[in-house]
């Protein structure tokens, strides 16, 4: 695998690797390595500085940053995850089918995608969120009914364009299965190229999922989520602006580290941009 | 008299470490084509690309390359701007791709013969007619209305020739200029250089891996391969008596292939 | 041309059909009764006759099919309903709400294609350069910035901190800068990346080798560069018109913005179903027609695409 190779060599990409994965492990372990409950109520405590007992001070009802912002990453980026996942699968699935079967099926699932896609997905979102109500469980499945028509697609295209590779073509005239071909040849290149679309789709996930929270139709107060957290900043800007800094950051970086690991991954895997001459510049 | 001379001429890409071209040195007399040959990735086009600055910023050229006594390596933009086109012209490979798809083929001719000749357009329009005409292109004027994508890549590549020579440049590079077409429009493409030979006092510089192309254009060739530069001479001595092991292989298969073509031909016309 | 231009809005139609038939479905997602929801907000107690009256009125008691026929063809006429909350007619609220909205995208699309273009533009000149890397790394990080997060900094630091510009509301015709800042900074980075990218891939291209090898100045070569990339330009510019629209809806709640992005938050916690169909159905009309009419424009500039089709 050349490009693991030169993933490997690219030190910017492995930082990225390994602040995310840190990032998800603090998420998992966020109930022992939070100092404190990030939802006990504290108002004695209200609008603390940084100190020894809360490492990034405390907001206006005197609950700890530090644990909220850890508690957040369950919320924040794993929900994201969640429907990331959830999104691939589907996506995988229908598009699996309109590729590799193609003809009328192929036809009918790509006109419904059409459909899908003529919504800008904000406005899709807020439409089904409309319609089922604010909460966590409603923004996630309406951002899978918003993603599913472009993953479909995008997992659609990468099979035909493998499929009509001539490696494969040869494989078909000389005799192998269809499932041999499809596993040996298809599966891996198409599960590649997909997770490294998922890691650049991965930031305006997350993006989407704590703007949301942020305009209160996605997470539920108390439960510490980073948009949530920044709404609630919004109401002491005048008196607390620090207050806005650690989810605006914390948000920030989790999606510039996805953002900038996506295009490392598209650069090592070669993906969509071909090797058209790099001679003849 | 010698109008080109390139002295250990080196290409190296600084993003990849790559060495493209090693140590190539040679000499363009006027009136005696010269052809680089070697096979694709060998680096014979770099080498005519670097000597003329058309490379990317990341692609380092060390050595030398005189044209008329002046370092082109070592000169201004402006100043090698002015030896591009006007003094040494150049015909690219892939034709299909040269010309801006947005405009048409008269506009950009135009713009090429106004730059370089300083003529106004419709001198300009009056040149390129007649050049279309001078390369076997017989509805010049229609030609000139089309954009690039309603055009054959044969015609394209035709067009890019008149271009070249209505500037009537010193030298005249012609990158593969037969690889693109099929065999019919190679023959006329070929016919249109030989013409061209003997018209004007054009000298040229034929980069092709096609040993016929070569044999019939040429003066002189230089053989390249794996960046280097394996043998140096006149195309006779060079095709006749190869001294390199590689030179000797090319010209071995090249006459396999001209023999099994014969022979099939033969059998064709014995049928028939 | 007019062939392709004719082809191409047929080709709409049943796409405008799926759409409406999508908008229509999504109030039946709707865990609660929209008659029951109607009676709620207007703080009815909902009984079975007042509930069956509601359906009768809202037409809920007709079979799905025959509902969705009177809904769309109502639609095209601008009928969209009553609110559910006040009454009114839904159209009359959209209608108030939209020129505040189409002035905010309008200001932020000004922005847009200003600083986008020029910036790669300067990227493409000075490719590699200090300038080039210093855009590209804003670009970086503005595209990872969350928009309210710009949105809440420039409050605090232009209302609050420096007291030049008002945090709110559209009393003055400097109320729309900050907004319009907000707005357009995300899609700044996304279309800097874009057009920037492109530009410095036609740069490699074929033609303007050619072009450098034919003697051609620098000035006419970048020309040739940047109409070449105008096509993806456009059509990626005339791609964010609607979506700029629909991504007001942050903008606007954050501002106090009184368009229809506010209009359609609002709408959502207060059940009002009418006016997020309406709402919704309305952006992907206008999606897709700014789709079509980008497609028609990319037809115009291109040769090569008015053959095909």
């Amino acid at each position: 695998m050349g490009g693991l190779n030169k993933l490997m060599r690219d030190r910017s990409a492995m930082i990225c690797i390994i602040f995310l994965t840190l990032v998800v492990l603090a998420g998992i372990f966020a109930p022992w390595l939070a100092p404190h409950s990030p939802i006990d109520v504290n108002v004695k405590e209200k609008l603390a500085g940084i100190s020894t007992t809360y490492p990034l001070g405390t907001d206006q009802l005197g609950r700890c940053i530090f644990s909220r912002l850890l508690y957040g990453i369950r919320t924040t980026v794993f929900i994201a995850f969640i429907t990331m996942i959830v999104t691939i699968v589907i996506g995988t699935l229908i598009g699996g089918i309109a590729g590799l079967f193609r003809g009328k099926i192929d036809e009918i699932i790509m006109r419904i995608c059409d459909v899908f896609m003529s919504f800008p997905s904000e406005v899709m979102i807020l439409a089904i969120i409309g319609m089922m109500g604010p909460g966590l469980t409603n923004i996630v499945i309406a951002s899978i009914i918003a993603k599913w028509a472009w993953y479909t697609r995008m997992v659609r295209s990468i099979i035909i364009k493998y499929a009509d590779k001539n490696y494969i073509q040869f494989a078909r005239v000389s005799g192998f299965s269809r499932w041999h071909i499809f596993k040996k040849h298809i599966m891996p290149n198409t599960v590649g190229e997909i997770s490294v679309l998922a890691t650049l789709d991965a930031g305006s996930v997350i993006l989407m999922i704590s703007a949301l929270s942020f305009l209160g139709l996605g997470v539920q107060a108390p439960t510490p989520e980073w948009g949530m957290m920044l709404n609630e900043a919004k109401n002491v800007m005048t008196i607390y602006p620090e207050l806005m800094l650690a989810p605006g950051i914390a948000i920030l970086v989790v999606v510039a580290a996805f953002n900038f690991l996506g295009d490392s991954l598209q650069d090592a895997f070669n993906v969509k941009r071909g090797k058209r001459g790099k001679r003849m510049r | 008299m010698v109008m080109l001379e390139v002295k250990n001429l080196s290409i190296q890409d600084t993003q990849s470490n790559e060495v493209i071209v090693e140590d190539i040195s040679f000499k363009l007399e006027r009136g005696r084509s010269l052809g680089i040959v070697g096979e694709s990735g060998s680096g014979k086009s770099m080498t005519v690309k670097g000597m003329l600055g058309l490379i990317a910023p990341w692609i380092t050229v060390s050595g030398a390359a005189y044209f008329e006594d002046a370092d082109m390596l070592r000169m201004k933009t402006k100043s090698i701007r002015d030896i591009r086109a006007r003094h040494i012209s150049m015909i690219l490979q892939d034709a299909m791709s040269a010309f801006d798809s947005l405009d048409t083929i008269g506009k950009q001719m135009q713009e090429t013969l106004c730059e370089n000749l300083i003529i106004s357009r419709t001198e300009a329009k009056q040149v390129s007619l007649r050049e279309l005409e001078r390369v076997g292109i017989k509805e010049a004027a229609q030609v000139l209305k089309k954009y690039p994508h309603q055009l054959s890549g044969g015609m394209l590549q035709r067009c890019m020739i008149a271009i070249a020579a209505a500037v009537q440049p010193d030298i005249i590079i012609a990158d593969e200029p037969t690889t693109a077409l099929d065999a019919i429009t190679q023959k006329e493409v070929i016919a249109t250089f030989q013409h061209l030979q003997a018209q004007s006092g054009t000298t040229f510089i034929f980069i092709s891996h096609d040993l016929g192309v070569i044999q019939q254009l040429t003066e002189d060739v230089l053989v390249m391969k794996d960046a280097k530069q394996v043998e140096y001479g006149r195309t006779e001595n060079v095709f006749q008596h190869p001294q390199n092991e590689y030179t000797k292989y090319l010209v071995d298969t090249r006459i396999k292939l001209t023999r099994a073509f014969e022979q099939s031909m033969r059998k064709d016309s014995y049928h028939a | 041309m007019k062939r392709y231009i004719t082809k191409r809005i047929i080709s709409i139609i049943p796409l405008l059909i799926g759409i409406s038939f999508l908008a229509f479905i999504l109030i039946n997602l709707s865990e609660s009764d929209p008659a029951e929801v109607a009676l709620r907000v207007n703080e009815i107690t909902p009984t079975e006759t007042a509930v069956a009256e509601m359906r009768e009125e809202l037409g809920l008691d007709k079979p799905f099919f025959e509902r969705y026929i009177t809904w769309v063809t109502s639609s095209i006429k601008g009928d969209f309903g009553n609110s559910f909350v006040n009454n009114k007619p839904v159209i009359e609220e959209i209608g108030q709400a939209l020129p505040a909205t189409l002035m905010l995208a309008l200001v932020a699309f000004v922005m847009i294609v200003f600083i986008s273009v020029s910036a790669s533009i300067l990227c493409t000149i000075y490719e590699g350069s200090i300038i080039d890397r210093t855009i590209r790394g804003f670009v970086f990080i503005a595209e990872a910035m969350p928009g309210y997060w710009i949105g809440l900094l420039l409050i605090w630091f232009f209302s609050i901190k420096l007291n030049l510009l008002p945090t709110s509301g559209m009393s003055s015709w400097t109320s729309v800068i900050l907004p319009a800042v907000t707005l357009a900074f995300a899609y700044i980075s996304t279309y800097v990346r874009l057009i920037r990218n492109n530009m410095v891939q036609n740069k490699n291209e074929n033609f303007v080798l050619y072009a450098k090898a034919r003697g051609m100045k620098e000035g006419i070569i970048l020309k040739r560069i940047f109409k070449n990339s105008l096509q993806s330009a456009i059509t990626a510019l005339g791609m964010s018109i609607p979506k700029l629209i629909a991504g007001t809806v942050i903008v606007e709640n954050i501002f106090a913005w009184p368009g229809i992005g506010r209009l359609s938050v609002t709408a959502i916690f207060n059940y009002d179903y009418p006016v997020i169909q309406a709402y919704v159905f309305l952006m992907a009309v206008l999606f897709v027609i700014c789709n079509l009419l980008v497609d028609i424009v990319t037809a115009i500039f291109d040769p090569r695409m008015r053959k095909e089709v």
